[in-house]
């Protein structure tokens, strides 16, 4: 290739991938991406669970005896759990018949939900990603993904049965939260340190250090009542309000499946570009 | 077969992320395995592969990653554009000179994408400074690791082919 088609070539290259980068959040699910993902995620998936596979190999072989041990404890965990379970079957059943007497209905049935495998997750670096697994369940853009613990964060983009998500700590996630003690409403957003901020809280808002945050619910996407995290300090008065630290409900490190609300139909609005159509 | 070596070379790139990141969840502050496999490629392949190689790499790992689209893409020609410039002017032979140019290169690239993130996304969030140290350090031992054994690896085929050749053109006679 002699100089000119080189450069040519180099300047093509370069402006192609400027454009990519000038393209706006909805454009993000372009036929590129989707069509990359659309083969990485399934390699990432073998390759994932290859190396579990071996991980899993080399520690059974060198802790034959604390597996025995271990085996022994969750033996009696499961017992423990069984027990608990049994327990909170009456409790559940307690709840529905309150339920009726006050006449509350759930807007999400119980079980409107799908688990799904953590096929990549690279929370540390500034990146925040994470891609999941579906199985055979539909996965449409701004389903939420959440743990008993907490909440995870949102589809950002489908390519079948893989998705991409856009975590909480993410500094471009808003989610709309309140305290749970006050009902005092506000926005948490990604720290960019893997931390959590809530903004809008005014200087005469009640927050202390330990207080829940948990989802509002009013901004379409995440269902009230989603654990969000802690609340760690209440920082002076910046213009009209205060800078609150948040600590995140879950450990992200920690995730290997996660639960995705099936949710119901998005308002028109909102589910514009969710189309899922191979590339 | 210069399109299936470099196939094969990002598999095994994206592999070693995914397992690096099973292992370890901060692992790709330490590390970048494409950027190595991008850096390599530059370095032993054609004029306009070079180039191609580092683009597409870069795509990949924006596929994989989450903020803007294209982000290490840019950065990746750009540090393969150098790399390719560097390899026609320079002759490095010793180990530790490769694994200072790995890591410098690894710099170049590391700047590039904060510069474009910087300019181009809004409320980006760069990469500890700590990190750029440790991922450019990583870059140039285990960069200049694998093109020595790479290139000891090709030059024994070489050889081997050779005398295989030889073999087969005494028995014909």
């Amino acid at each position: 290739m002699n100089g000119r088609w080189y450069h040519a070539l180099l300047i093509a290259l370069l402006l192609g991938q400027l454009l990519l980068l000038a393209a706006d959040e909805r454009a993000r699910s372009s036929r590129l991406e989707r069509g990359l993902l659309w083969v990485l995620g399934p390699f990432a998936h073998g390759v994932g669970a290859v190396g579990n596979q071996v991980g899993e190999l080399v520690a059974a072989l060198r802790s034959n005896r604390a597996l025995r041990a271990d085996n022994a404890v969750l033996r009696q965990q499961l017992e423990e759990a069984r027990r608990e379970l049994m327990r909170l079957a009456d409790a559940e059943e307690e709840l529905r018949r309150l339920s009726r007497i006050l006449d509350y209905t759930r807007e999400h049935p119980a079980g409107d939900f799908f688990v799904a495998d953590v096929v990549y997750l690279d929370q540390a670096s500034g990146l925040r990603t994470l891609v999941l697994f579906s199985g055979n369940a539909e996965l449409r853009r701004n389903q939420v993904v959440r743990t008993p613990q907490g909440l995870v964060g949102r589809i950002i983009l489908t390519a079948g049965h893989y998705a991409k998500v856009q975590l909480i700590t993410d500094r471009a996630s808003a989610v709309s939260a309140m305290i749970e003690r006050t009902r005092r409403k506000g926005i948490v957003r990604g720290a960019g340190t893997g931390g959590l901020e809530l903004h809008f809280m005014p200087e005469q808002a009640d927050v202390r250090p330990g207080d829940r945050v948990v989802t509002a619910g009013i901004d379409g996407i995440y269902e009230r009542g989603i654990p969000i995290g802690e609340v760690v300090t209440v920082g002076p008065v910046s213009g009209l309000f205060r800078r609150i630290v948040v600590r995140p409900a879950i450990d992200f490190s920690l995730l290997e499946q996660v639960y995705v609300l099936a949710g119901g139909p998005l308002p028109p609005a909102m589910a514009e570009g969710e189309a899922d159509a191979p590339p | 077969m210069h399109l299936l070596r470099f196939g094969l070379g990002l598999a095994a790139a994206v592999a070693a992320q995914v397992l690096g990141l099973r292992g370890l969840p901060s692992f790709s502050l330490w590390v970048d395995p494409i950027l190595i496999l991008v850096l390599y490629h530059s370095l032993a392949s054609r004029p306009g592969w070079d180039i191609l190689g580092g683009a597409v790499a870069g795509l990949v790992r924006d596929a994989l990653g989450g903020g803007a689209y294209g982000q290490f893409g840019f950065s990746n020609t750009v540090v393969a554009y150098v790399t390719a410039r560097l390899r026609q002017q320079l002759v490095i032979q010793r180990p530790w000179r490769l694994a200072v140019l790995f890591a410098l290169l690894a710099l170049v690239q590391q700047t590039v994408l904060a510069a474009v993130q910087f300019l181009l996304v809004a409320d980006a969030e760069l990469v500890p400074p700590w990190s750029v140290l440790a991922k450019s350090a990583s870059t140039g031992l285990l960069g200049s690791l694998v093109y020595v054994v790479a290139t000891r690896l090709r030059a024994e085929g070489g050889r081997w082919r050779e005398r295989r050749r030889r073999r087969l053109t005494i028995g014909t006679r």
